[in-house]
């Protein structure tokens, strides 16, 4: 009788120390920085640190948003000294900065270096010209003449009808089924000609970021006619980074941080055995008719970071002209559909993903031998010709 | 005699323990696996940086859970609107057009046979359609800037994040 006592109590009392679970579930989000979203979910041991966690998140994103924001000045009354929308305003002049973005400048010089200068920040106004074409694409009308379809096929369009929300369109002969959103119309010669020349009288043969620290103060100067710096390629993933070294100080350990899908950062996964996360991996050909998805990696502590082409880009000759911009030929290059990237440093990987991005295979074979092992990356790429070539150390990788 | 009765005890003892560990680890796995990765295939739709959903699409029971409607001024009338024929859900985005609102309409299909559930965004309006350009989805999320407007699917066996 006692014994069944003592089982019941036991019994019990394990089941409370379950329930007993020190956590508090928190999660934050915001639209408001880096123009993307941000989103943050983990567990703490208190509401009082889940509170504080979030403030100093926040505090994190907002400081690196106005540092490096290229569209806009510094907020009134603003705490910092210069941004780099207004360094590019004051071009061969020596300015005083904050610490925080002098660093960051340092930081992207010192990858630009790594990378043989396939990533380079002051390249700002060729990136411009064609982001603006990229995005500037006329409405897609049913009816133009010449489409070119994903995967390559292209043709003529012969005839076009709606079925509900669809667009069916017959081409060379078949009738396929497609969305509208998945049609990328073909750029015209006149106006990719018009970009190529464009760029081509940008010369950054002239172009110098001088960095200098004097007792205790740091200074920026920019010269060249056509400098413009631009961090877009690094500023998420640099200020992912600094918050992802925040939440392993406290420590939190079971968490999930993502700004935007380009750049994620990854504790432990408390819904999972061992904690992993299983991060898919977009086919950056999906259409309709295809895999959404072509592999995945399972990854704990560690971050997450995708260069690809699939976002914004147009069509021409069959290729597609997206906004990574090789710094040596000053176009995007079609090596490569996606890179995905995994490592202990979002800010590092953000800027060699787009480095290695502009980089001929055999380049970018010779920097892995070169880098890979002391620089601890891990790597998934989905060429032009639609081979995987996974660089893995120990992270899983499954193809589909 | 005594002895041996002592060591059939001992074996009771120890058989009792072994049920009792088993029985509580086996009710703390089943309580883990259907507490936290239970295979949900939703996709929820937020507003703005809110974390709870303002509707909720369950892929697997074919069925949309309007959870509250969505905070707009006066004068745009009442949001969600959920169209359960033409399988639509629309929402008022922040983006506008001439000091007007704009709305976000999100088209959704119930998981049938071998496909997954999935959404696409069918129409809004922002300076460079980039979430109705990203086309249909099965499990990356869809996000609306200007609007303010995401779709994000329920954690499921096969994967925590689409990149």
């Amino acid at each position: 009788m006692k014994k069944i006592m003592v089982v019941m109590v036991l019994t019990l009392s394990s089941f409370f120390l379950f329930a007993c679970q020190k956590s508090v579930q928190f999660s934050y989000s915001s639209f408001d920085y880096m123009d993307t979203y941000v989103a943050l979910n983990g567990i703490a041991e208190s509401d009082q640190q889940a509170e504080e966690v979030i403030a100093e998140v926040e505090r994190i994103y907002a400081l690196y948003h106005e540092l490096s924001t290229g569209y806009e000045p510094l907020s009134e009354g603003s705490e910092y000294l210069e941004n780099i929308y207004t360094i590019n305003q004051k071009v061969g002049q020596t300015l005083e900065i904050d610490q925080a973005l002098f660093d960051m400048i340092v930081f992207a010089e010192d990858i630009k270096a790594l990378t043989n200068g396939y990533f380079d920040i002051s390249i700002g106004k060729i990136v411009d010209r064609w982001k603006s074409i990229i995005l500037d694409q006329d409405p897609i009308e049913i009816g133009s003449k010449v489409w070119i379809l994903p995967k390559k096929m292209y043709g003529t369009v012969e005839s076009s009808s709606m079925n509900g929300t669809r667009e069916v369109i017959k081409v060379v002969g078949d009738e396929i089924e497609y969305h509208i959103s998945e049609l990328a119309r073909e750029m015209d010669e006149t106006r990719f000609n018009q970009v190529i020349s464009q760029v081509a009288l940008i010369n950054t043969d002239d172009f110098l970021i001088t960095l200098t620290e004097e007792a205790g103060k740091y200074y920026v100067r920019i010269d060249g006619v056509h400098i413009k710096l631009d961090l877009g390629a690094i500023a998420k993933g640099y200020a992912t980074q600094k918050v992802y070294e925040y939440l392993k100080s406290v420590p939190i350990i079971d968490f999930s941080l993502s700004a935007g899908s380009s750049s994620i950062a990854l504790g432990q996964n408390p819904n999972r055995e061992g904690g992993i996360y299983i991060v898919a991996l977009t086919n950056p050909l999906k259409t309709m008719n295809t895999a959404q998805t072509y592999g995945k990696v399972y990854v704990k502590d560690t971050t997450v970071t995708t260069s690809a082409n699939y976002e914004q880009f147009f069509m021409y000759e069959g290729l597609r002209y997206h906004h990574i911009i090789s710094p040596k030929t000053k176009r995007p290059m079609q090596y490569y559909h996606s890179i995905t990237m995994i490592g202990q440093d979002a800010g590092y990987l953000d800027a060699v993903a787009t480095a290695l991005y502009s980089m001929p295979e055999i380049e970018l074979i010779a920097w892995l031998s070169t880098y890979q092992n002391s620089e601890n990356i891990e790597l998934v790429r989905f060429n032009q010709d639609e081979t995987i070539t996974p660089h893995m150390i120990d992270t899983v990788f499954e193809e589909n | 005699m005594t002895e041996i009765r002592n060591t059939s005890k001992n074996k009771r003892d120890v058989l009792l323990l072994v049920i009792l560990f088993l029985l509580v680890g086996g009710v703390y796995l089943v309580f883990q696996l259907f507490a936290f990765s239970g295979d949900q295939q939703v996709a929820n739709i937020y507003y703005g940086s809110s974390s709870d959903p303002i509707v909720t699409i369950d892929f697997v029971n074919f069925e949309v859970t309007k959870r509250y409607n969505q905070p707009v001024p006066e004068g745009y009338g009442s949001f969600p609107l959920i169209d359960l024929d033409n399988q639509t859900i629309t929402l008022l985005g922040d983006y506008t057009i001439g000091g007007e609102r704009q709305i976000v309409v999100i088209k959704y299909t119930f998981a049938t046979g071998e496909h997954r559930g999935s959404v696409e965004i069918i129409e809004e309006q922002s300076p460079n359609n980039i979430c109705s350009r990203e086309g249909v989805s099965t499990g990356k999320p869809l996000i609306c800037l200007p609007n303010r407007i995401r779709v994000e699917f329920g954690s499921n066996d096969s994967e925590d994040f689409v990149v």
